[in-house]
């Protein structure tokens, strides 16, 4: 499984969410490793190596997290917080693209260290904007401290 | 008894030598002798003195010893005062004597003898101070007896050991409809429910001095009263009183469903308020990502097969992405909306002229197109500064664009005052209404223009309104077709000016 060197890892339950998302950062020329997990569940066997990650090797840190935060099973809210309560690694930018904009939701993600929050837009131009905007951003420009 | 009191003694004789000899006979301390020497003067003294005892002479001149007696007796304030008829002849007078049998009444004969003359005098006072002091006694009884029965409690005496009913006051009626006599030699548990029963054998075998309880007692309709009894048991015996509380008890009753129904509604509303939270939650979450995707997947058509299109393939793509953008707006606006119904109002002093300049600074020039703004004297209300921003910020917009497709637009904010509140106003020259569908405006999706002639979702004004309502104020508007419209919006003056 190609699930070593992986830059990018998204986690959409929605797969139409998903691949516009990926077309948004291919399209702008953002060609790095990307997985897409489809849940929360799937997310955390992946970043501490479990279930069928085992194999993974737990010192390759993503370049970033993307995370919805609605999803079956484990929520964003948990793989977030497990992620930033994790001395290993609490360090991956962890950017929240979510539909809701609720002002609880905001809160509470940045209570658990969440690095950014996106809110996704309905209309797809924007959509691909921000998406591209933000990929730009956390793998292009900002600095990583591993 | 009244020891301390001296006793009134007159003595009655036409003969000054027998006054002196009973004088001498009767005479001690706490005895004050008064003397009377015919029947008149006898009759006057009893009128104005306390007499206690009076010897009577029978044998006098003009009114003698039986008609002075005869004369107290038929009276109610001397009926009472013991004659002791004093006579020389023995045979005669007990036969004469006859008539005043009842009552204290007794006689001695001449001459007298000093120890039988002692003895009776005292006897018949002993009995007569006796007697006034238990007509004293009564009448304080009767007193208490009228204090009893007066009262609305129920006052009576129980044996402690069978809890039958020894005396009760008149109270019982009217509380329970039993008489006194019904009442009375009749076991207060008769009257009670098995556990109060219960209850108050138990209280009965602990036997302590003074307790109170309460407890459900049957009328003789058989409804059922509320009594508080207070009891003070002494000497084998109840003695009781006991509150009608069935009122009390029926108001706390009330009062404690009242609370409940309320603790009831309260939790309604929170489970109403949480169900309506996890429903704009999903609405936000849940809706918004099949919208994307219907936008996103005809915009990788328009992309990826432009080849394929032709000029109406295009357009109807571009529909399809337009509505679904509308549909975003609509629910973005709906989620604003529904906030707002639980958003708790913040109370401030706000200048609305200044707030209204503020708008005014975040509509740009294109927002604000050609229209000209006249803003009049704004006083300053009591309210959500972020709210208020709202609906000024609603009611420009919507005349700005409403005005939008006038030659010169124009536009004018003001206020006047009326008893207890301001009245503002948003008034413009642009495409009005007809006042028949002025109930509309203010509906959350009512519109009355349609999307080609007008943009809008039909929600600004009815956030307008539940942001005016959650502040004790009202909406209104006036208008009429292509004449212009005026929105209006009062708000209760602030109580410290």
């Amino acid at each position: 499984m190609e699930s070593d060197n992986i830059d990018i890892v998204l986690v959409e339950d929605n797969p139409d969410d998903a691949s516009l998302a990926i077309r948004a950062l291919r399209k702008n020329g953002i060609n790095n490793s990307l997985i897409h997990l489809k849940d929360g569940e799937e997310a955390i066997d992946f970043i501490f190596c479990k279930g069928n990650y085992s194999h993974r090797s737990a010192s390759q840190l993503p370049k970033l997290i993307l995370l919805d935060l609605k999803m079956p099973k484990v929520d964003g809210f948990e793989v977030l917080k497990q992620v930033k309560s994790d001395a290993r690694t609490c360090r991956i930018p962890v950017v929240l693209l979510t539909s809701s904009n609720q002002d609880r939701d905001i809160l509470k993600s940045y209570q658990l260290g969440v690095n950014s929050y996106i809110v996704k837009p309905v209309e797809f131009e924007l959509f691909v904007k921000t998406v591209a905007g933000m990929g730009l951003y956390w793998l292009l420009m900002n600095q990583l401290p591993y | 008894m009244h020891s301390n009191e001296s006793t009134n003694i007159l003595i009655v004789d036409d003969k000054a030598n027998n006054i002196f000899a009973l004088e001498q006979i009767l005479s001690q301390p706490g005895r004050n002798i008064i003397r009377a020497t015919n029947g008149k003067e006898a009759l006057k003294t009893v009128l104005n003195t306390d007499i206690d005892l009076i010897i009577l002479d029978v044998m006098m001149p003009e009114m003698d010893g039986f008609e002075v007696a005869q004369i107290l007796k038929s009276h109610k304030r001397t009926r009472e005062i013991p004659i002791i008829f004093a006579s020389a002849e023995k045979k005669e007078q007990r036969f004469m004597i006859k008539g005043f049998e009842e009552g204290a009444v007794d006689y001695l004969y001449k001459p007298l003898d000093a120890a039988i003359t002692e003895a009776k005098v005292s006897v018949l006072l002993q009995l007569h101070l006796q007697k006034k002091e238990l007509i004293r006694k009564n009448l304080i009884l009767e007193k208490y007896a009228l204090l009893i029965n007066n009262s609305a409690d129920l006052i009576c005496i129980i044996n402690a050991r069978t809890l039958d009913f020894e005396e009760v006051n008149n109270a019982v009626f009217p509380m329970l409809g039993y008489t006194v006599d019904e009442i009375r030699n009749t076991s207060l548990l008769s009257y009670l429910e098995q556990d109060d029963s219960h209850a108050v054998q138990r209280l009965s075998s602990v036997n302590k001095e003074k307790f109170s309880f309460e407890i459900r007692i049957y009328s003789k309709d058989r409804a059922v009263k509320w009594l508080n009894w207070n009891i003070v048991n002494k000497d084998g015996c109840w003695f009781a009183n006991a509150r009608d509380i069935t009122q009390q008890k029926r108001s706390d009753w009330e009062i404690k469903q009242l609370n409940a129904d309320l603790e009831g509604n309260i939790a309604l509303l929170e489970a109403t308020n949480k169900e309506l939270e996890s429903f704009s939650y999903s609405v936000s979450h849940d809706l918004r990502a099949p919208l994307r995707s219907i936008n996103g997947y005809s915009r990788i058509i328009l992309e990826d097969h432009q080849t394929h299109l032709n000029e109406e393939l295009h357009r109807l793509l571009g529909k399809i992405q337009g509505n679904a953008s509308r549909m975003g707006v609509l629910i973005d606006n709906l989620l604003e909306f529904s906030r707002l119904g639980r958003r708790k109002v913040d109370k401030y002093p706000v200048n609305l002229a200044e707030l209204t300049q503020r708008v005014l600074n975040d509509l740009d020039e294109v927002d604000r197109g050609k229209a000209r703004i006249h803003i009049g004297s704004l006083p300053t209300a009591e309210g959500d500064p972020a709210l208020l921003y709202q609906v000024i910020m609603n009611l420009v917009s919507n005349a700005i664009k409403y005005s939008g497709k006038k030659e010169t637009p124009e536009i004018e904010i003001g206020a006047t005052e009326e008893e207890g509140k301001y009245i503002y106003f948003v008034k413009d020259n642009g495409a009005g209404f007809n006042m028949d569908y002025a109930h509309k405006l203010f509906g959350v999706f009512q519109r009355l223009h349609d999307n080609e002639e007008f943009e809008g979702t039909g929600v600004g004004l009815a956030i307008v309104q539940r942001i005016i309502v959650k502040h004790g104020g009202r909406v209104w508007a006036e208008g009429r077709p292509n004449e212009g419209a005026t929105f209006y919006f009062s708000l209760p003056r602030p109580v410290t000016e």
